[in-house]
């Protein structure tokens, strides 16, 4: 009985796989008019045949032949020129700062970071040009302390623009304003001066550090105040 | 004596007369995929404009530019999720989009060609690039598995179409109802 049963549906399935060429066996559409599965397979090859790929708009790339493509390229091109541009506006602009800011702000150098008494030696030159020079280039080779005028100079030039950036925000900015004035009690610190000489060939950065730190914060808060007050 | 036609008129005509049913055949075999058929459908048709010429015959031709839809498909990465936006305007509803989903891109292109567009076995060999008995089995294989897919999608849908006109026609022609059977008995 089955066997029966089955033979008009396979006969059927085999005619739909077929691609439903002009009728199927009459037995086997007997059956199929009958049975769901036959049923809903003959609705699926409906629809697929009721498909229209007339009705599909025109592609796009037939105006203007790989233009997404081109114009994506165009645009993630022009990102990153505009990226580069910005890059180097950024560099510039930083470079610039860099360079005009060591010279002001030089003489707030000393800090607490390592690097901050060198910087504060080679700010501190504008009190007095040779000594200051000298502790600043004894960071780097103590003993050639002895021939300290020539190269010095040199060296203290390039070396703000790499560690001052850093520095510059977190102390020396308060007393980068006070600076000028300390420049006048800045002979203080000629006398500064006298000691690192000697100081240059022992250790110079820390000895350098711990007498200029607090001569500027003492005598110049009290130095300028008394000078308004008589005025 | 008659002037040959004008080669951009030649051109023109071949787009015109196939560059719609193209999109169409590449969208369904990209399952809706809308830039993807767009590209493949234009730079097939802009290769085709080139040999307007070799490609006279619209049959041939047309076989001719689903092989190359169907080349820059198969290059290109999977297809993975079906769109039905794009294919809505074809007729495509959610259990055909599902029996379709269930194929692989050549049993696609297979169904496609050989039973919505009707193409001669000739012209499904061109388009698969196959051998006639490949082209026949990957045909039978397309149909068998998008009908299983599209009876689980769909099984509350009696279909209403020439095919299932023609089927409970044959049905009924062959159906003899009990009390006929009994009277021509007597």
């Amino acid at each position: 009985m089955t066997h029966r049963l089955s033979d008009p549906h396979l006969a059927f399935q085999a005619w739909l796989v077929d691609g439903a060429p002009g009728e199927p066996p009459r037995d086997a559409a007997l059956h199929a008019s009958v049975c769901d599965e036959c049923m809903s397979q003959v609705a699926a090859l409906d629809a697929l045949r009721a498909l229209d790929l007339g009705r599909a708009m025109l592609p796009a790339a037939r105006l203007a032949p790989d233009a997404a493509p081109r114009g994506a390229a165009s645009i993630r091109r022009a990102g990153a020129a505009a990226a580069g541009v910005m890059g180097i506006a950024i560099v510039g602009v930083g470079a610039t700062l860099l360079l005009a800011s060591p010279t002001p702000s030089a003489p707030s150098g000393p800090s607490d970071l390592p690097g901050g008494d060198v910087l504060g030696a080679t700010g501190t030159p504008m009190a007095t040009s040779t000594d200051s020079p000298t502790a600043s280039a004894a960071a780097a080779t103590a003993a050639a302390t002895e021939a300290p005028a020539t190269p010095r100079p040199s060296r203290a030039t390039p070396r703000p623009p790499v560690v001052v950036p850093t520095k510059r925000p977190a102390t020396p900015r308060p007393s980068a304003p006070a600076s000028p004035t300390p420049s006048a009690t800045a002979t203080p610190s000629s006398s500064a001066t006298a000691t690192p000489s000697p100081s240059a060939t022992a250790t110079p950065s820390p000895s350098a550090t711990a007498t200029p730190t607090p001569s500027p914060t003492v005598t110049p808060t009290p130095s300028p105040t008394p000078t308004p007050s008589p005025t | 004596m008659p002037t040959p036609p004008d080669d951009d008129l030649l051109r023109t005509a071949f787009r015109d007369v196939h560059a719609t049913r193209l999109n169409g055949f590449t969208l369904l075999v990209a399952l809706g995929d809308r830039r993807r058929a767009a590209a493949t459908a234009g730079q097939a048709i802009a290769e085709g404009t080139q040999r307007v010429h070799d490609l006279r015959h619209p049959e041939r031709a047309a076989a001719w530019l689903r092989a190359k839809v169907l080349q820059s498909l198969r290059r290109g990465k999977r297809i993975e999720a079906p769109s039905l936006d794009a294919l809505r305007t074809l007729g495509v509803n959610e259990p055909l989009l599902a029996g379709l989903s269930g194929l692989s891109l050549m049993q696609r292109a297979a169904i496609v060609a050989a039973s919505v567009e009707c193409f001669a076995e000739a012209d499904v060999e061109t388009i698969l690039d196959a051998t006639p008995i490949g082209a026949r089995r990957m045909v039978a294989t397309a149909r068998t598995r998008y009908l299983a897919a599209f009876a689980i999608a769909d099984r509350a849908t009696l279909g209403s179409g020439p095919l299932t006109d023609r089927v409970l026609m044959v049905a009924a022609r062959g159906f003899v109802p009990p009390a006929a059977r009994t009277a021509r008995s007597t």
